[in-house]
Formats: structure tokens, C-alpha cells, sequence
């Protein structure tokens, strides 16, 4: 199968799958188009352009593809942003910043540890004063006090 | 003279000293983003959005403006000096700026990047100021049915003009258009493809799309390229002196895709990139000595880099005076807008008179400091270019989750920034363009509000979109836009 091919199952099987959830959306009566009106419209034409990209031949040659090294550091990074996310607000925006930026740029490869303890620091305090002090946005204060 | 009061208020908010200052910050931000090789104007500008957040709405466009064309200007100083462009629109600078800079000719590669870029941006911002409160008088009459047809034109311009497939960029569209009907519909009140879940409800907020699509799918691309090594090359980047000759050689570029590239910036889907493409060619084909070109030409460096810099300018006449992007750039300045409570449309020049005038006073100012800032300061900003990659990684992560975090206090959205992230580096990777995306999102409710609006207005009935003169034309167009390109592509094949 060529990758065309493949793109465009996965391309149908959503199209298929959002034209039967507009469908099964409650109707109105005495609404000229209802709330399912453009997705059915959408999904109609995703199911006719994934068919088309079925039987089209360029861009033969994309690929996902990456070396397996590079995999394996994404997957650090996706995994690191998980930790974050999970850890942001009981941990506090400043905190859990800084051993973020700490740890993402030392496991990338970084090893001026001095810099990057400086600049782990610097950035989230800088950020979380503009924030909270000048525009008045709050952020996760988490376990510090302030 | 209405407009003539407006024009004077313009620039009295745009000569203010809060104004300046926020030109200052946008254009330098913009100049460091945009000159890291892979990060373009986009994530320049969303990544600057939650800065806004509670900033004068004029003020903050004043500086999302100036980090637009401040990046492409950074853009352009990588092209030349690494031959890695960050943003497609200056690709075709390092056609003839990169073999300049082999040369040792690298400061007069820059200055002459700076000067052209500030004729086009210069002059574009003088046709801007002409052009785009005629527009919005043509618009003011438009109903939805109008609206409906030019936004359609929008988008099917984007998905094919855009480069490669133009299957690949319809389904992009119609995957962000997909996107956008996640929530509650604003005229029935049903929610839709919710699944239950009440964070959905209000709906995906642009910024997760913006950040996720573009920013995070880039930052990818450095982490692959982490080891880079290739700026350390830079090291004397010779006098960025030019002689009258050398003036005299880049004048006539210079006038010529100053207009060119106006006209392509304002028309839906074509932008800078297609601008400074055409720049190139045509300036090849015009010149004497054709042979030159590649080889570093003064001419045809010049003539892209004022192509780029004037139509990126143009693109803001759509949106100003009739609240419609053109391109995947300006349809996140929209979003931008969006989210500070401006509607730009035809109306804005008669009750916004000071940010619409604000914002075009305001990029003659901009273009000035950006000439400053990059004839002599230059070399000092390429050194940003020495920020040691895995932190510069870390720092553009911490800066996507911190924006998206502030839109609506909850971790669900950093969930789906992440899940948009991968969905752009895959995008990437099999190329499918995110532009085309991103304008459906943008476009996506109001496109659906006006066609609704119009058929209940006509009580269902169709002559609404063909019985209207305008509304007809531009559906035709519409219709051209997705046949033409396609139909040169059989022929070519024949």
C-alpha cells in the first residue's frame, strides 16, 4: 500500500464517523439549518477527498519516519511535558518551571549546569511577576507562599 | 475629512511614547524569534498573545504587528547567514544572500536585506493607508451571503495556492473547519461532538491550535536538529557598507516588488511566500544578466526581501477593513484580536478609528526601527543565534504551555496542546500544510454563522448566493481557485 493509501483510511474512517455523530445531534424543528447542517456538509467532503487522496499519487515519498535516536528524545520531551502538566498546579508555576526547563535542557544535552540553573530560575520568577504584579494574571503559586 | 482626523490620530497613538515602546518590544522580539533558524512568524506571534492578555487592545496589535514583520525581517538575517530560512516567505533570500555571504559579503547581504525590506514595508504601509479604507467602504453594504462567499475564497485560495498537494491542503481545511464545530453550536445552543465533556463545551480555544500546529511541531524540527553546529560559522560578517553602484543597482527591484508584492499580499491565499517566489522569477527574467541569479545577485536578493516585507504588510488590508485573513499568518493576528474583543471588519476604520490608523502610522516606525536595529546592530543580535539549542527548546516549551495555560486556568487544555503538537509534527511530516488549517479554524464559526444567517434571511432560499451579482463572482472565483490549478496539473501531465 502506498502511503497515500494509508493516510486516507484512517482520513475516511473519521469522515464516516463525524457524519454519524451529526447525525445522531438532536434536531429542532422550525430551524432552516440545524446544528448538523455543516458537519454533515464537512464530513461529506472529507469522505470524498480522502477517497481522492486514495488514487492520487504525489507526495509519494512522506514519511513520519525519524531516526530512532530522535524518536527517543521526543519521547523524553512528550513525557517531560506530561510530568509538567501533572505536576503544575500542586507543585506551583515557579517550581515545577524551573526543574522542567532544568531537567528538558540538561537531558537534550546541555551540561553548563550553572547557566541552567541560572536561567531555570530567572525565567519562571521573571514571568510569573509580569504575570501576577504587571498583568494581573494568576498562576499556580503551588507550595511558595507568595 | 474623516478620515484625514483619523490618520492624525493614528499617529499621534502610534508617535506616543507607549506606542513607540510597544513597537520597540514587538519588532525586537520578533526580529530575535524570527532569526532562529526554524521558528517563523507565527510562533512569534502566538507565542507573544498571552502578553496581551489584558493590554490595550491598540497597543498590543501595535506590537503583534511589529513582531509580524519584525520575524521576517530575523527571518531573512538566517537565510543569508545560516542558509536555514525560519519562515517559507524567505526562502527565496537564500537564493542569493546565502552565496553572498560565502563570499564574505555577509554585512552587505544584510544591509541590503534591511534597506530593501524597509522600502517595501514602507511603501506597502503608504498603499495600506489608501487602500484599505476603500475597501472597507466597498464592504460596508456586504451581507452575510457576501461574507460567506469571501470567506469561502479565502480558504480555497490558501488550500491551492498553498505549495505541494492541494488535496493535502483541503483536507488540512477541512480537518480545522472539523475542529471548530467541537462545542456549542451559537445558534441552536446543541453541543456538539462534546462527547460528554464540559471542558469541550466552550470549544477548542485557537491559541491551543496555533501553539500546538505550528509552535510545538517547530520546536520539534530543532529538537531533531539539536546538534546544529552551523552558527558557529559566523564569525565576521564584513562592513555592511554599500556603494552608490550597488544602490543603484537595487533601486529598480526595489520599486517594482514594492507594488508587486502589495497586490499578491492583498489577494486571499497568496501571501508572502508566493510574493517573493514570483519577486524572484520575475526579477531573473527581466535582468540582463539572468546567469548571475543563484550565484548571489544583488538584484535578486533584493528584489524577494521587498517582495516579502511589502505583501506581508498587504495581507493586512483584508484583515483590517474586512475581517477576513488571507493567510495562515494574518488569521492568527485575527485570532489575536479575537481574544482582546476587536472585530475587525469594514466597520472598524469609522469606531476604531485610533487602533485601525494606530496600527498603520505605527509601521512606519516600526520599519524605521527595524533599519536601525539591523544595519548596525546586527551582528550583536545574530549572536542570539549562539543560544545553546537544548535551552532555547526548553524555554520555547515553557513559553507554549505557560500561553496556553493562561486562556483558561486548566491542565485539559496543555493536554490538547500536546495532543495538536504531535498532530502538527505528523502534519509536517507527511505534508500536509498547516496554513490552511489554521484560517479554517479562525474562519470557521463565522463561516458558518453567515451562510446560515443569509439562507434564513432568504428563507431558504439558494437565489441568495446566485441571484447577487457579487456573491456569484465570488463564489465563481472560489471555483476557479480549486479548478484552475488542478486543471494545469492534468495538462502538464498530457
Amino acid at each position: 500500500m502506498t502511503i497515500n493509501q494509508k493516510i486516507s483510511i484512517p482520513l475516511f474512517l473519521l469522515a464516516v464517523a463525524y457524519i454519524i455523530a451529526s447525525i445522531l445531534l438532536p434536531k429542532y424543528d422550525y430551524i432552516l439549518i440545524d446544528a448538523d447542517g455543516f458537519p454533515l456538509i464537512l464530513g461529506g467532503f472529507l469522505l470524498v477527498l480522502s477517497v481522492l487522496l486514495f488514487f492520487n499519487k504525489e507526495e509519494e515519498d512522506a514519511r513520519v519516519f525519524i531516526a530512532r535516536e530522535d524518536l527517543k528524545i521526543i519521547g523524553i520531551v512528550v513525557a517531560l511535558i506530561l510530568l509538567y502538566i501533572v505536576f503544575l498546579e500542586p507543585l506551583g508555576f515557579v517550581i515545577s518551571t524551573a526543574l522542567f526547563i532544568f531537567i528538558c535542557s540538561f537531558l537534550l544535552g546541555y551540561r553548563n549546569n550553572i547557566v541552567n540553573s541560572i536561567v531555570s530560575l530567572l525565567f519562571p520568577i521573571t514571568f510569573y511577576l509580569l504575570f501576577t504584579r504587571y498583568l494581573m494574571i494568576s498562576l499556580p503559586a503551588g507550595v511558595l507562599p507568595f | 475629512m474623516n478620515s484625514f482626523n483619523g490618520i492624525i490620530e493614528g499617529f499621534q497613538v502610534a508617535f506616543s511614547l507607549e506606542g513607540m515602546l510597544f513597537v520597540a518590544i514587538g519588532v525586537l522580539i520578533g526580529t530575535v524569534i524570527g532569526i532562529m533558524p526554524g521558528l517563523g512568524p507565527i510562533t512569534a506571534i502566538a507565542v507573544m498573545i498571552p502578553i496581551t492578555y489584558g493590554m490595550d487592545a491598540t497597543f498590543a496589535l501595535v506590537m503583534m504587528a511589529g513582531v509580524y514583520y519584525g520575524s521576517i525581517f530575523g527571518s531573512s538575517t538566517s537565510s543569508i547567514l545560516l542558509n536555514t530560512p525560519g519562515a517559507a516567505s524567505t526562502v527565496a533570500t537564500t537564493f542569493d544572500g546565502y552565496p553572498l555571504a560565502q563570499r564574505g559579503e555577509a554585512g552587505k547581504a544584510l544591509a541590503i536585506a534591511a534597506i530593501a525590506s524597509f522600502v517595501g514595508g514602507t511603501v506597502a504601509a503608504i498603499f495600506l493607508m489608501l487602500f484599505a479604507p476603500i475597501l472597507a467602504g466597498l464592504a460596508v453594504s456586504f451581507g452575510p451571503a457576501e461574507y460567506f462567499a469571501l470567506m469561502l475564497l479565502g480558504m480555497t485560495a490558501i488550500s491551492s495556492l498553498s505549495e505541494g498537494s492541494s488535496i493535502r491542503a483541503f483536507i488540512s481545511a477541512v480537518l480545522g473547519f472539523m475542529a471548530v464545530t467541537i462545542g456549542i453550536d451559537s445558534q441552536t445552543g446543541t453541543s456538539r461532538f462534546t462527547f460528554g465533556n464540559v471542558n469541550f463545551l466552550e470549544g477548542i480555544d485557537f491559541l491551543v491550535i496555533a501553539l500546538g500546529l505550528f509552535a510545538l511541531a517547530e520546536v520539534t524540527y530543532l529538537i531533531i536538529n539539536r546538534r546544529d553546529r552551523s552558527f558557529e560559522k559566523i564569525s565576521n560578517i564584513g562592513s555592511i557598507r554599500l556603494s552608490k553602484k550597488d544602490f543603484k543597482e537595487i533601486s529598480g527591484p526595489m520599486s517594482r516588488h514594492s507594488v508587486l508584492g502589495f497586490i499578491i499580499g492583498i489577494l486571499p491565499g497568496a501571501g508572502a511566500t508566493i510574493a517573493s517566489f514570483m519577486s524572484y522569477v520575475t526579477e531573473k527574467r527581466l535582468s540582463k544578466n539572468p546567469e548571475e541569479f543563484g550565484k548571489g545577485s544583488l538584484k535578486g536578493l533584493a528584489a524577494p526581501e521587498t517582495s516579502t516585507n511589502a505583501a506581508s504588510t498587504g495581507s493586512f488590508v483584508p484583515l483590517l477593513s474586512l475581517g477576513i485573513p488571507g493567510s495562515g499568518t494574518t488569521a492568527v493576528l485575527l485570532g489575536a484580536l479575537l481574544v482582546l474583543g476587536v472585530q475587525p471588519g469594514p466597520l472598524l476604520v469609522s469606531e476604531e478609528p485610533s487602533l485601525f490608523w494606530g496600527v498603520i502610522a505605527s509601521m512606519y516606525i516600526g520599519n524605521i526601527m527595524l533599519l536601525i536595529l539591523n544595519l548596525p546592530l546586527i551582528p550583536y543580535i545574530a549572536k542570539v543565534l549562539k543560544i545553546p539549542r537544548p535551552l532555547l527548546i526548553s524555554l520555547v516549551l515553557t513559553l507554549c504551555m505557560m500561553g496556553v495555560y493562561v486562556i483558561s486556568f486548566s491542565t485539559f487544555d496543555l493536554y490538547l496542546l500536546l495532543f495538536f503538537g504531535v498532530l502538527g509534527y505528523v502534519m509536517k511530516s507527511l505534508r500536509f500544510p498547516a496554513a490552511p488549517f489554521i484560517l479554517a479554524f479562525v474562519l470557521g464559526n463565522l463561516l458558518e454563522e453567515n451562510f446560515r444567517m443569509a439562507l434564513t434571511i432568504s428563507n431558504g432560499s439558494w437565489m441568495v448566493f446566485l441571484g447577487n451579482p457579487v456573491v456569484l463572482a465570488l463564489l465563481l472565483l472560489s471555483l476557479l481557485s480549486i479548478v484552475l490549478p488542478n486543471l494545469r496539473r492534468v495538462k502538464k501531465k498530457i
